[in-house]
């Protein structure tokens, strides 16, 4: 839904969707005089135009929720193969692979249009992923043997680091009484996820597009649940990776000249 | 609220009335008053609308265009918000509030906007983007 107007307003004729602004107007140079107007109802129009008053002089800033179109061309796609990603190192506590195709054919099913074909996703050739993208044959060849319009292929590298170490605290001293700075050790580690997605037509086997998607996490202590921190990080992906494929609102401000 | 209401289609009906296609035309000034009080609501589709009149009576008003491409992109009729916002600039080179709402329109909608780009034989002139 395009700005921030509702449909039953615009879908009203123009002039009853008008009311409002209307009421609010200050009287014409030869509009009907002697319009009487009830006290409580006049102080809430005069409440309501105090609210939208310009911010500035001579603009006024808005914020409108805008379309914000998908970047891969999707004419024509309708079935989409998600391959087993490149995985940079195994996680000893759960398979990375199979929670990243997981999660990408889940959110891609649940928010678009698109047939995320429910297939055990077929394995990658041992080849470095660069020449692997630019070998449109292949592609083509595993695009037509599932019958896919698009294929979605990628790299992931999820890498839990320590980041604990020494942090200024300021604290009230037990025996002065007064505003103390010290510094204390605190374990804190952190997740990142680091992902890679190739969006490949099925037809030609032709790279459509690429991204690069990253996110990182910090936790106090150590320990913290690693496939919890996963989806965190995944989760804070979706949009982005969606957003590729289907258009998705936006929230923009734009300034408007009010002389 | 009864009351408010009754009130607001007080008005309508005398705003419905008013010289909008009879005779006398409200000033372009008015129009982009009576555009705002409907953008400040919202109601982009009434903004146009009154922005596209009041355009009729001022073609080489930037300021105007530049909203008139506000209320298109917020309908999201992009191809005429995105001529809006070029025609404003053409007028106003200089403007930097334009230039900002333009700058967010192409960067936001960029791959649109590339594609049209592409699409396009020749550009008319030298427009780096």
């Amino acid at each position: 839904m395009p700005g921030t107007t509702r449909p039953s307003a615009t879908n009203r004729p123009r002039r009853q969707a008008m009311a409002g602004s209307a009421a609010q107007r200050p009287a014409r140079p030869g509009s009907a005089p002697g319009r009487r107007v009830a006290p409580v109802s006049a102080i809430l129009l005069v409440a309501a135009a105090l609210a939208a008053a310009p911010a500035g002089a001579g603009d006024l800033r808005v914020t409108l929720t805008v379309p914000m179109p998908e970047v891969v061309d999707m004419t024509g796609i309708h079935k989409v193969l998600v391959t087993r990603f490149v995985i940079d190192q195994e996680i000893a506590d759960f398979d990375l692979n199979r929670e990243i195709v997981n999660g990408l054919r889940r959110e891609l099913s649940r928010r678009t249009e698109l047939d995320i074909l429910d297939i055990e996703p077929p394995p990658l050739p041992e080849q470095p992923l660069r020449d692997l993208i630019a070998n449109t044959g292949f592609w083509q060849r595993l695009a037509s043997r599932y019958g896919a319009d698009l294929v979605i292929a990628g790299r992931a590298a999820f890498v839990v680091s320590d980041r604990s170490g020494f942090v200024q605290v300021d604290e009230i001293s037990p025996v002065t009484g007064q505003r103390i700075r010290t510094s204390r050790f605190v374990d804190r580690e952190a997740f990142t996820l680091d992902m890679n997605l190739f969006f490949l037509r099925g037809s030609t086997g032709a790279l459509l597009y690429e991204d690069q998607l990253a996110a990182d996490e910090t936790y106090t202590g150590l320990f913290n649940d690693e496939l919890s921190g996963l989806h965190t990080l995944f989760e804070r992906l979706e949009d982005d990776i969606v957003g590729i494929i289907v258009p998705r609102p936006r929230t923009v401000q734009r300034i408007l000249f009010t002389d | 609220m009864r009351a408010i209401s009754l009130l607001l289609i007080f008005f309508i009906t005398i705003v419905s009335m008013t010289p909008i296609g009879a005779g006398e035309a409200l000033s372009a000034k008015e129009m982009m008053e009576f555009g705002l009080e409907a953008a400040k609501r919202g109601l982009w589709r009434e903004a146009a609308f009154r922005w596209e009149r009041s355009l009729k009576q001022a073609p080489d008003n930037p300021r105007l265009r530049n909203n008139l491409a506000v209320a298109y992109e917020s309908l999201g009729d992009l191809e005429r918000a995105e001529a809006e916002y070029r025609e404003a600039l053409r007028l106003d080179p200089e403007n930097k509030k334009v230039r900002a709402n333009y700058d967010s329109f192409k960067e936001i909608h960029r791959a649109r906007h590339d594609k049209a780009q592409r699409d396009q034989p020749a550009p008319p002139s030298g427009d780096g983007g």
